[in-house]
C-alpha cells in the first residue's frame, strides 16, 4: 500500500502585530499618560485654592477630574491585561478545535481519498465514494447536526458505525453490545475512535471480519475492536500516522479516557478504548 | 475421533444446501428438515449426534423441535444456528436445552470445530450469545437467589467477555494463562447457569430486547 497520510496542518504564528502598530500604541499610551497626570494634578490644585464659600461646588469638579485621570492613566493598563487574558483563552480553545478539526479531516476525508486510490480502476465506486464524502462533509460543515443524532443511545450508535464501516470497505463487521447509555461529548469521542479503529482494521489488516465489543458499566464504557488480520509492530509506525496516535490515543486523552493498542505481526489486531463515566 | 454425524434442520433450502457444503467431508450429514414435525420424525429415526437447527421453523421453532426429541433422546446435541440475532428467540432456544448458538455468518471450519465441540459436549458461544448473557445476568439479582445459578462468578464474566470480542476458547486460555479445559469447563457452567437459573429477568430482559 503506497498511500502515505501525512497530515500536517500549517500552525500561523500566534500574533502578528507590525511594528507601525506597536509605536502608534506606545504613543498613545504616552498621550493618554500624560494627560491623566495633568488632569489628576488640576484637580488637585483646585482642591487645594478652593475658599470655603465656593468650595463644594469645586471639590466636587475637583474629584471629578482626578477620577477621569485616574481612568485615563489606568484604564489602558486594565483593558489591556484583561483582553489579554481572553485572548490567551482563544487560541487555547482554537489549538484544540483545530486539533479536532485535523482528526475529524483525517478520520473522513483522507481516508475517503486512500479509497479513491485504491479504486482508482472502479469509477462507479469512486462516484459512490465522492458522493458519500460530500454529503458527509457538507453535512459537517454546514452545521446540520451531524449524523450521531441527540436521541441515539450508544449501542445504536456503534451499530451505525459498525454498518457504515461495512459498507465503505467491504467487510463484516459483529458488532456486539452489553449495556447501553445516551451519547454525550465524551462518548462521541469513543464512537469516533471506534469508528478510526474499524476502518483502521478494514483497511490494512486484510481480514474480512472484524469485532466490535461495546459495555457500558456504571463507572465506565468500553469498547474493543478486534481483528485476526497481518498485524503489525506497534513501536515501527511512523510518526506521520496520525492514524492511531492522534485520532485514537489523542481523542481519547483529550476526553479523559484512554487507549491501548495490542497488536501481534500475523495474529491480529485489538484497539481498546476505556472511558469513564 | 470418528466423524460426528449431524442432522440439519432449516426451512431455507439455500441455507441447508449451504451448510451441507460447508460441513463438507469433516461431518457426516444423515438427514434433513424443514418444519418441526418431519424434523422430531427424522431425528428419533436417524440418531444423529447433534441437531444443527434453526431458531424460526414453521410449526413452532426450534424450541419445539429440542423439547419433543431431548427428553426421549437424552443423547442427541442441538446446536442453535440462526439468522435472526432477537434476543428472546436466542435465549429461549438455549433454555430449551440447545448447547450453543452460532450466526449463519459463521465461516465453515468454525461451523465445523462448533459441531465438534458440541458433539464432546461442550458449550459454544458465538460473540453475540456471549453478550446476551453478560447483559442478562447484569446487576443484582432480586428475590431468593440461588448463587450457584443467578450469578456469574468473576473468571465466567472474564471469559464470557473474551469470547464476546471475538477470542477462541484456545486464545481465551492463552490470554488468561488457564487450560483449555478450564475455559471448556467455565463455558458449560455459564450455559447450565443459563439453563437452570430462575433468574426472571432472562425472560424479562429477553422479551423487553426484542423492541431493539
Amino acid at each position: 500500500m503506497g498511500s502515505s497520510l501525512t497530515v500536517a496542518p500549517p500552525r500561523p504564528p500566534l500574533s502578528q502585530a507590525t511594528d507601525s502598530r506597536i509605536l502608534a500604541g506606545v504613543a498613545l499610551g504616552l498621550a493618554q499618560v500624560v494627560v491623566g497626570a495633568l488632569l489628576v494634578a488640576a484637580g488637585g490644585g483646585l482642591y487645594i485654592t478652593a475658599e470655603d464659600g465656593v468650595g463644594a461646588r469645586r471639590a466636587l469638579v475637583s474629584a471629578a477630574a482626578v477620577c477621569a485621570g485616574l481612568a485615563l492613566v489606568a484604564g489602558p493598563w486594565w483593558w489591556r491585561l484583561s483582553h489579554d487574558l481572553a485572548s490567551e483563552r482563544r487560541e487555547r480553545i482554537r489549538v484544540q478545535e483545530r486539533d479536532e478539526v485535523a482528526a475529524h479531516i483525517h478520520d473522513s476525508v483522507l481516508q475517503t481519498l486512500a479509497l479513491i486510490q485504491r479504486n482508482c480502476a472502479a469509477p462507479k465506486a469512486v462516484a459512490t465514494l465522492a458522493r458519500q464524502q460530500e454529503r458527509e462533509l457538507r453535512a459537517w460543515l454546514y452545521g446540520s447536526p451531524s449524523p450521531p443524532s441527540a436521541d441515539e443511545s450508544l449501542a445504536a450508535s456503534l451499530q451505525r458505525v459498525s454498518d457504515e464501516v461495512e459498507d465503505l470497505h467491504g467487510v463484516n463487521v459483529e458488532t456486539v453490545q452489553v449495556g447501553d447509555c445516551p451519547v454525550d461529548e465524551r462518548l462521541q469521542a469513543v464512537l469516533q475512535s471506534s469508528r478510526e479503529a474499524l476502518s483502521n482494521a478494514a483497511r490494512h489488516s486484510g481480514a474480512k471480519a472484524l469485532s466490535a465489543f461495546l459495555e457500558v458499566e456504571p463507572h465506565q464504557v468500553t469498547v474493543f475492536v478486534r481483528d485476526r488480520g497481518c498485524g503489525f509492530d506497534p513501536e515501527a509506525v511512523p510518526g506521520d500516522r496520525r492514524g492511531i496516535a492522534e485520532s485514537i490515543m489523542g481523542r481519547m486523552q483529550r476526553h479523559g479516557g484512554k487507549a491501548a493498542v495490542r497488536s501481534t505481526p500475523g495474529e491480529g489486531t485489538e484497539v481498546e478504548l476505556v472511558m469513564p463515566r | 475421533m470418528t466423524k460426528p454425524t449431524v442432522f440439519l434442520v432449516d426451512d431455507h433450502r439455500l441455507v441447508l444446501t449451504g451448510v451441507r457444503a460447508e460441513l463438507g467431508d469433516a461431518i457426516e450429514v444423515v438427514g434433513e428438515a424443514s418444519d418441526v414435525d418431519t424434523a422430531v420424525a427424522g431425528i428419533r429415526r436417524a440418531q444423529p449426534d447433534v441437531v444443527l437447527l434453526d431458531v424460526h421453523l414453521p410449526g413452532g421453532g426450534g424450541q419445539a423441535v429440542i423439547e419433543a426429541v431431548a427428553r426421549l433422546h437424552p443423547g442427541v446435541k442441538f446446536l442453535a444456528l440462526s439468522v435472526s440475532d432477537a434476543a428472546e428467540d436466542v435465549i429461549n432456544v438455549i433454555r430449551a436445552g440447545a448447547r450453543g448458538y452460532v450466526t449463519k455468518t459463521i465461516s465453515g471450519p468454525e461451523l465445523i470445530d462448533a459441531v465438534k465441540r458440541v458433539a464432546d459436549g461442550d458449550a459454544v458461544f458465538s460473540p453475540r450469545l456471549a453478550g446476551f448473557v453478560l447483559d442478562a445476568f447484569a446487576g443484582e439479582f432480586q428475590g431468593p437467589a440461588d448463587p450457584e445459578l443467578d450469578q456469574l462468578t468473576v473468571r465466567e464474566r472474564e471469559v464470557l467477555r473474551h469470547l464476546a470480542r471475538g477470542y477462541s476458547y484456545k486464545e481465551i486460555a492463552r490470554q488468561l494463562s488457564i487450560s483449555i479445559k478450564t475455559v471448556e469447563t467455565h463455558a458449560s457452567s455459564v450455559l447450565r447457569k443459563l439453563q437452570l437459573s430462575s433468574r426472571h429477568q432472562l425472560t424479562r430482559w429477553a422479551s423487553d430486547r426484542r423492541l431493539v
